[in-house]
């Protein structure tokens, strides 16, 4: 099964985040994804739904950070679907397209939508993909720079094509996540009944039934 | 009217009333319900899902209705793909239904897929009839071959290794129509999956997803089975949604 805890066999201290990719279609999504975990030193594994669900690891000084990627279908359409995606989700990304400022509309309906109703202490970035065509640049870094500051976000412009600030993104986003035991899903893994344990309940009861 | 009956049953089967709160399922009749006071009764429902309403802003989705012929037309032929897709029923000269589940239609089978598909020319491109028919098949069964729960899989994980199982076979068959390995994002794969799931009329999909909801827990929510999982959830609802909105209509009309 592919949802086993990892955290054995890397460094000291790993930790699993899930991450949900949201945005409009065809801004780059699932591209901007393959370019990271593609060009990561670690191979990544192949999955049967290919890019639509991706896992990749990214090693800090003091820790390791593995992603587990979720694509969404952007369509209009399918909008009112996004928050069973999304739920849960340690780390949201929204994309969308410099060339587009309807792609930018879209992420920013996106961003309310996630600080009303995603789990809290979600990281939020946001992303301005494909700046490889700055010529037909139509959402200026100044505006959106500001909007992600007036929000707190991370805000990041990258171009999957050329694969420019995709592993730094990723690198931001991994050092800004909490790394506790009570986010960390190794920590959720070990949830379930110990068999050994010495029975606590028993000292608990003390009271009213006396 | 056969219509009727086929409305009927689904309701039968899949709760769809109980699993969507009633404000907004009273939405799409707003306008034209005049029916006396007493007779409408809101049962209280049991949420399954909670949904937003859904904020639908594409071109082909009629947004309104407010008795105007146009708008009526639009609703029909957008209702009328989601209850062909469901199911596979097909209206012929005279307005009745009929049956069609076991014969190959490609009107049917491209209207679909126009309405399911991003760009259908990037996955069907002008393929010849037996080539889009073949594949077409190969789609619809892939499912039913493997996703059976009710016959060989008894326990929610061998139920989520079978949905494995079944978007391993839509790579297969959509990989030996392309020839070429495909990489899936969700924004393709997401209608495919529907169409597969729809077009398989798995039985009772709403209690085989209850069932595996209720007795996984919460490590489900992470990892490929539960991105699988949630993907086949969203599919029902989605179907749900769309084709209550649909016998609101036929109701009003």
């Amino acid at each position: 099964m592919s949802n086993k805890p990892t955290n054995s066999a890397l460094s000291p201290k790993s930790y699993q985040y899930k991450l949900v990719l949201l945005g409009e279609s065809a801004v780059g999504k699932s591209s901007l994804v393959l370019r990271f975990v593609k060009g990561q030193f670690h191979d990544y594994q192949e999955s049967t739904i290919g890019a639509a669900f991706l896992t990749q690891s990214v090693c800090l000084e003091d820790a390791t950070v593995k992603f587990e990627i979720w694509d969404t279908a952007g369509q209009e359409r399918y909008h009112s679907l996004a928050p069973m995606y999304y739920r849960g989700a340690h780390v949201a990304i929204v994309v969308y397209d410099i060339t587009s400022q309807d792609t930018f509309s879209r992420a920013k309906t996106w961003i309310k939508e996630l600080q009303r109703q995603a789990s809290a202490g979600i990281v939020i970035c946001l992303v301005g993909n494909k700046i490889d065509l700055a010529d037909k640049k139509m959402v200026e870094t100044s505006e959106a720079k500001a909007y992600a500051d007036e929000n707190g976000l991370l805000f990041m412009e990258t171009s999957a094509k050329t694969a420019t600030n995709v592993t730094e993104l990723f690198i931001a986003i991994a050092k800004k996540l909490p790394k506790n035991e009570s986010t960390s899903h190794s920590g959720q893994m070990r949830r379930g009944i110990e068999l050994n344990a010495t029975p606590q309940t028993d000292s608990q009861q003390t009271g009213c039934c006396k | 009217m056969a219509t009727s009956e086929y409305n009927l049953r689904s309701t039968k089967d899949d709760k769809i009333s109980d699993l969507f709160d009633n404000n907004y399922v009273n939405k799409p009749g707003d306008h034209s319900q005049n029916e006396p006071p007493g007779s409408e009764h809101q049962p209280q429902p049991v949420l399954m899902f909670s949904t937003a309403p859904p904020q639908v802003n594409d071109s082909t989705y009629p947004r309104i209705f407010q008795g105007n012929c146009t708008e009526a037309l639009n609703w029909r032929a957008y209702y009328e793909n989601w209850l062909i897709f469901k199911h596979s029923l097909m209206v012929d000269n005279e307005g009745n239904m009929r049956d069609s589940r076991n014969e190959f239609n490609p009107t049917m089978v491209t209207s679909l897929l126009n309405l399911l598909l991003r760009e259908p020319a990037n996955h069907w491109p002008n393929s010849p009839p037996a080539k889009t028919k073949r594949s077409f098949n190969e789609l619809k069964t892939c499912f039913h071959e493997h996703y059976n729960p009710k016959d060989t899989s008894f326990s929610p994980i061998e139920k989520l290794f079978q949905i494995r199982k079944a978007f391993h076979e839509i790579n297969l068959a959509v990989e030996r129509f392309r020839r070429e390995v495909v990489q899936w994002c969700m924004d393709d794969l997401f209608p495919l999956f529907l169409f597969v799931v729809i077009r398989s009329r798995i039985q009772h999909l709403g209690a085989e997803i209850n069932f595996i909801n209720e007795l996984t827990d919460k490590n489900m929510e992470m990892g490929e089975l539960a991105i699988m999982f949630t993907t086949l959830k969203l599919m029902f609802m989605f179907v749900n949604l769309e084709f209550y909105i649909f016998r609101k209509f036929h109701d009003i009309l």
